[in-house]
């Protein structure tokens, strides 16, 4: 808790990090590894409300993307990235992805898959690899037959996003990082080079360094200290689609037209024009992703709508991919926003050297133990001191969730805590010892339950289970359901109590 | 817990104590109902409204009146259930996987088991409505649920997407505990519900009725703020001119059901594309014999007393099922959707004896007939002229013995129409 004390005493802290996505807490992670004083601020109510959680999740494996920093990231990244949720416990699955073009039109595409292989396997990556004909309808018999050559990628498997960032912020926390909720930075200066002021809605902080990991609005944070800090102008997200876990079969692998990667036409000085091309994929939960690119434009930093159009337009492109799919199964949808940057940016403030701005967009979440490990090289470069703390831990468990487990295992679970017997979510077959357990571990709003849980993602979107987890969420924080919110203050879910209108206006004796 | 269970009923709401209790009055001894929730009764705990069972009891009940009774005949007979006993899967060998918090797994194996599971709301996701996804969007049902049982009142602004029963009453719901509804969003050019819902919901309290809108755009970014709303084409395509933003704190979602077959189709049955219920036989048998269903996890029945009434015959069956006594006929008959008509159920008939038929017409008309003709001969079952009809209020009618037995050995489907009119 930050306090502002009489005499000007402020919470003090070696690393303050600003954002709790999923650099924010891959970074903390990583310091927590050193003898050292951190804060994590999170302007939300929970961890990874932000863009983290809204990728569709699927390791990167470094082809198609441009800018050097980004590659070298992804590249290191990518190969630490699957250790790394091996020890936060958390599940990976799928088979890869296929990047599809067609042999015929003058033979572009296969230049292009190559072009995108030789990339690859300039930043060192290995294991991808050109398949055609016969292999590849045997590895997508409901691909169109249209599609004749393809890009493997076998790395790019799924992982959950939001689950990731909960993860980080888990061990983080274990590991002695302070996670500090609802605080939103207001304003930082410097009184002189080991001393960084921030300030927060909830008071403030007295920080020798800082990290700025506050994603699209990282630049709003550099500016706050440098004006020359090149502002974001220009945003963009695009529309995702959620599909019931039975249309999973629909395909094995991952599925990228080239032409998310590379424009279909190409002008005279043979730049790339960005022609709309539809992918689709298994997630780890095994619902069905699928979505377009090149990204549409946002105005707004915090323009979260979902399009009007974006379906009609999105339909045909992965109609194009797979003849049998149909949008009948769609159970949810969502968009993000991301900033326009050519690279990433990461590295010390200009005019405050101890303040590290990290700034990016697509792929974070395969970059993230390879931005850890150079912001924290970045901090050492600054002057900070690395004494290893020796009683760090990296392992994190998962919460156990009932519906994968043996016959056995349930019946251990259940005879441990009864609540785990009790299935409180329909559709995912979530019990209430899990929801406990997430709210144990610092959920507090039925989003936070939702991401911890999968309470609420299934195909009735907490229809059936949402009265039911705010009655947890109610008595096991001993606060009224009407503050109960859905993802911090300002979305309660229930204004009053019955009953309480008609007593204001007098039409009731009570 | 005892084994040995004969017939196992999936959901403890109107059909399914219907099915349960017609079972044990046939002489079934171990029935046993399985129910997710906190008590018997379904959904009806929150139906606070009357009008139930006006045909069934001939008299005029709220839902929690019309479950009480079915409730203390369970008890009066005995029957076992078990609550807050979730139903994880049904195997294709008819092997029964649930779960709750005292006895953890439970593994049964019924010789017979009534599929009772009722429908889920469709979503704000299912009709793909762009914009923001705030707090304060709620489906009809759920809302219903949080006043009605948990009393908490969602919001006092409301507008409501949807004419179906539940949206109607729902805004009256609403304007009684004090809060304004600005108006019910129909995308259809006549309302979803039964006529006595538009009366007496919506213009005995000045509701309005926006027929021939719908809801193109949500706004708000952490609690819903205002539609968008925009008068439709005939090809229900929004007529941007048209768009105005109406402004809210809550909006209720009332555009739908879907029977809820996760579990009919982890055991194999098959299920109807238009229903989206399993297909079924006049012994409401499913495509598995031993497994049979009834209520709205067949299709979404507009009257609880149609509920009770068929999934007592899904109870019967599956107590004759089991003392041997479910003949299995050489011959089934289809019955197949003709003119004017959307949907007609059983799927099948045995044409040895009398059976109910239930329907839905696929537009409002009047000045119909309502027909059942042979494909093959053309002869003519059943004709009936109706004064109007929509397609809210489900119709029924009865084929008896000797009109089925007229039927000539060739016959293979006989075809529903509703024709005529205007």
């Amino acid at each position: 808790m930050i306090k502002y004390e009489e005499g000007g005493q402020m919470q003090k802290a070696d690393v303050t990090i600003i954002g709790a996505g999923v650099n924010g807490t891959v970074i903390a992670r990583e310091l927590s590894k050193y003898k050292l004083k951190v804060l994590l601020l999170e302007k939300n109510a929970e961890v990874g409300l932000g863009m983290s959680a809204r990728p569709a999740g699927w390791i990167q494996a470094g082809f198609g993307w441009e800018g050097v920093l980004r590659n070298k990231l992804i590249g290191h990244g990518g190969r630490m990235l699957p250790q790394l949720m091996k020890k936060l416990d958390l599940p990976l699955s799928g088979e890869g992805s296929l990047t599809v073009g067609r042999t015929k039109d003058n033979g572009q595409d296969l230049e292009d898959l190559k072009m995108l292989l030789s990339g690859a396997e300039y930043y060192g990556i290995k294991g991808l690899r050109i398949i055609e004909g016969k292999e590849l309808r045997e590895m997508e018999p409901n691909l169109s037959r249209e599609f004749d050559i393809a890009l493997y990628a076998p790395m790019e498997v799924a992982f959950s996003p939001w689950e990731l960032v909960i993860a980080l912020m888990e061990n983080a926390k274990e590991n002695g990082v302070e996670v500090l909720l609802n605080t939103k930075v207001e304003n930082i200066y410097q009184n002189s080079i080991n001393d960084i002021i921030i300030e927060t809605n909830r008071g403030s902080i007295r920080s020798r360094y800082t990290v700025n990991a506050a994603g699209v609005w990282a630049d709003v944070i550099a500016r706050m200290v440098d004006k020359n800090f090149p502002p974001v102008d220009s945003f963009e997200g695009a529309d995702q689609w959620i599909m019931d876990k039975r249309a999973r079969k629909l395909v094995n692998h991952v599925i990228y037209d080239i032409r998310v990667w590379i424009g279909e036409k190409r002008n005279d000085s043979s730049e790339r024009l960005d022609v709309p091309a539809g992918f689709i994929g298994g997630e780890v939960d095994d619902t069905l992703l699928f979505s377009y690119a090149p990204s549409d434009r946002k105005s707004e930093r915090d323009d979260l709508s979902t399009s009007r159009y974006s379906l009609q337009r999105t339909v045909p492109l992965i109609k194009r991919l797979l003849p049998t799919f149909s949008p009948k199964d769609i159970i949810r949808y969502f968009s993000a926003v991301v900033p326009i940057r050519e690279d990433f940016i990461i590295g010390p403030s200009k005019t405050v050297p101890h303040l590290i701005n990290v700034q990016m967009d697509y792929p974070g979440n395969t970059c993230a133990p390879a931005t850890a490990k150079l912001v924290t090289k970045i901090l050492a470069n600054q002057g900070l001191k690395l004494v290893k703390n020796s009683r760090f831990d990296p392992y994190r468990k998962a919460i156990p969730k009932i519906r994968e487990l043996s016959d056995e295992k349930k019946k251990e679970l259940v005879a441990g805590d009864k609540r785990y017997g009790h299935i409180v979510c329909r559709c995912e077959h979530v019990s209430e010892g899990e929801i406990v357990e997430a709210i144990n571990r610092g959920a507090r709003t039925l989003d936070g339950i939702k991401y911890r849980t999968r309470a609420g993602m299934g195909r009735c979107q907490g229809g059936f289970c949402s009265p039911r987890v705010l009655q947890i969420l109610s008595r096991e924080l001993n606060v009224p359901l009407t503050e109960i919110t859905k993802r911090g203050k300002g979305s309660e879910l229930l204004m009053f109590k019955t009953k309480e209108l008609l007593v204001k206006k007098g039409n009731f004796n009570e | 817990m005892n084994n040995k269970v004969d017939v196992l009923v999936i959901g403890a709401g109107p059909a399914g104590l219907a099915a349960a209790i017609k079972a044990r009055e046939t002489g079934v001894d171990n029935v046993l109902i399985v129910e997710r929730s906190e008590e018997l009764g379904g959904l009806l705990h929150q139906c606070i409204h009357d009008g139930f069972g006006l045909q069934y009891f001939k008299k005029d009940l709220t839902g929690p009146e019309y479950a009480y009774r079915f409730i203390q005949r369970v008890k009066e007979l005995g029957i076992d259930y078990l609550l807050k006993t979730m139903v994880l899967d049904i195997t294709p060998k008819k092997e029964v996987v649930m779960m709750n918090a005292e006895e953890g797994l439970l593994r049964l194996n019924p010789k017979a088991i009534v599929l009772a599971m009722g429908c889920r709301e469709r979503t704000r996701y299912n009709i793909h409505i762009p914009g923001t996804r705030p707090a304060g969007i709620f489906t009809a049902g759920t809302a219903q649920r949080l006043i009605n049982v948990e009393d908490y009142l969602p919001g006092d602004h409301v507008v409501i997407l949807g004419s179906g029963d539940i949206g109607m009453i729902m805004a009256r719901r609403l304007t009684l505990e004090g809060a304004k509804v600005e108006a019910v969003i129909e995308i259809l050019s006549y309302p979803g519900g039964l006529i006595r819902n538009e009366i007496q919901c919506l213009k005995d309290f000045d509701i309005p009725i926006f027929l021939g809108h719908t809801i193109t755009e949500i706004h708000g970014l952490n609690r819903i703020e205002a539609v968008s709303v925009s008068k439709v084409n005939e090809d229900f395509n929004p007529i941007t001119a048209t768009t105005r933003k109406i402004e809210c704190n809550t909006l209720l979602l009332s555009v739908g059901l879907i029977p809820e077959n996760e579990l009919s189709l982890n055991a194999g049955v098959s299920l109807d594309p238009i229903s989206g219920g399993p297909v079924i036989d006049e012994d409401m048998q499913t495509t598995i014999p031993g497994i049979f269903a009834g209520g709205n996890v067949v299709h979404v029945l507009d009257l609880v007393d149609n509920v009770s009434w068929e999934a007592e015959v899904a109870g019967l069956s599956a107590a004759k099922y089991i003392l041997g006594e479910l003949p299995s006929f050489s011959r089934t008959i289809k019955l197949g959707a003709g003119s004017g008509i959307r949907h007609i159920l059983p799927s099948f008939i045995s044409g040895q004896k009398e059976v109910t038929l239930y329907m839905r017409v696929s537009k409002p008309n009047q000045n119909v007939i309502l027909k059942v003709t042979d494909d093959i001969d053309k002869n003519c079952l059943y004709r009936k002229k109706l004064l109007a009809v929509r397609p809210s209020e489900m119709l029924k009618l009865k084929l008896t013995k000797e009109s089925v037995q007229s039927l000539g050995k060739q016959s293979k489907q006989l075809i529903v129409s509703c024709a005529g009119g205007k």
